[in-house]
């Protein structure tokens, strides 16, 4: 019996194999360009997002503010309060919901601007999509955003700093992104933060210190603002210190609109 | 057509990963490259790697090391020889 052997690669390997290292050697060359020129091609890519996005968005208000995805229950309420009026009207209803909406974080971000000079800026990017703990927001370079400013929310809880700007967009990291530490201090006990991202940390204080759900908790590397807020403690008589878990006290999916302030 | 009869699984694979760096939980991106990688040898992995660090990265341009590029580089290439096992059956 005669045994051969003979290596012949599958079809197409050897051009698929060509075509990875030609994009590989792309991916390189791309990222040359992006820091020779100083984010010129990712601060595009993060404009488009940030139109794409508001487009999304717009289209999506229009489309829920006619109650096109609303339960059978509440399409057979609305329709019989809304019955006598016109279709043009129920249009305007829903878009006043919307803009009512945004009314009122507006107004709570405006006693945040009589106290202390910055921008409002919407939130235009999905704050989930990051695998680094960061989003984007519509306000750049252009509107006076520099690098290391504060990004508030209406409550004065600092979320995160802007990390890198646009001429319309900047790029916010939160002060939770996932596997960053900050320093904290919480009733007046100094500790160390681990982010998980999604506005939650966690952190070990002393069991000394007396620690309940709800105590605010303050950044020092943030002017002493505060970060967030105690959500559950976890104490073991076995440790000599207790898990304490922080978190923002908004979602920070739910918020519109943000406060950004120079950093002091 | 005769692309995209063959091509259909990876051409969706593909959109759905681009997608996902914009609007979904990166998880799903990530899936989607792992899913791409084993299946085929696609250069689209490292696009959605690219375009994940282009979107996202924090810090100036240079400042902090593009992982998911990183990640999609070494996830074709380190899973040609299982891909071509399993393509070869």
């Amino acid at each position: 019996m005669r045994t051969s052997f003979s290596y012949r690669p599958p079809h197409g390997q050897g051009s698929g194999s060509r075509r990875l290292l030609a994009v590989t050697a792309l991916v390189i060359v791309l990222f040359i360009i992006d820091i020779i020129s100083g984010g010129k091609i990712r601060s595009q890519l993060r404009a488009g997002e940030a139109a794409l996005s508001g487009l999304v968005s717009r289209t999506w208000s229009a489309v829920t503010g006619t109650g096109i995805f609303s339960t059978r229950a509440s399409l057979e309420a609305r329709n019989r309060s809304l019955q006598g009026e016109l279709a043009q009207l129920e249009e305007r209803a829903g878009s006043y919901d919307v803009l009512r909406e945004e009314n009122a974080q507006l107004r709570a971000l405006l006693n945040l601007a009589g106290q202390s000079r910055g921008v409002t800026a919407p939130i235009v990017s999905s704050v989930r999509s990051s695998p680094y703990g960061t989003f984007l927001i519509g306000a750049g370079a252009n509107d006076g955003i520099t690098r290391g400013s504060l990004v508030l929310t209406a409550g004065e809880f600092v979320v995160g700093t802007v990390s890198d700007t646009g001429a319309h967009t900047a790029t916010v990291v939160e002060a939770f992104a996932p596997g960053a530490s900050i320093d904290g201090v919480l009733n007046g006990a100094a500790f160390v933060i681990s982010g998980s991202g999604g506005g939650n940390g966690e952190g070990k204080v002393p069991r000394g210190i007396t620690v309940a759900a709800g105590d605010p908790v303050f950044a020092p590397a943030f002017g002493q603002r505060a970060i967030g807020i105690v959500g559950a403690v976890a104490s073991s008589t076995a440790s000599a210190s207790q898990e304490v878990y922080i978190r923002l006290p908004v979602n920070l999916a739910s918020l519109q609109f943000i406060y950004v302030v120079p950093a002091r | 057509m005769s692309y995209l009869r063959a091509n259909g699984f990876r051409l969706a694979l593909s959109l759905a990963g681009a997608l996902a760096v914009f609007v979904a939980p990166w998880w799903v991106a990530v899936v989607c490259m792992l899913f791409l990688s084993l299946r085929y040898p696609a250069w689209e992995v490292i696009g959605i790697g690219l375009l994940m660090d282009f979107m996202w990265l924090p810090g100036a341009a240079g400042s902090h090391l593009p992982f998911f590029a990183l990640s999609g580089v070494a996830m074709v290439w380190l899973c040609a020889p299982l891909r071509n096992q399993l393509l070869r059956q």
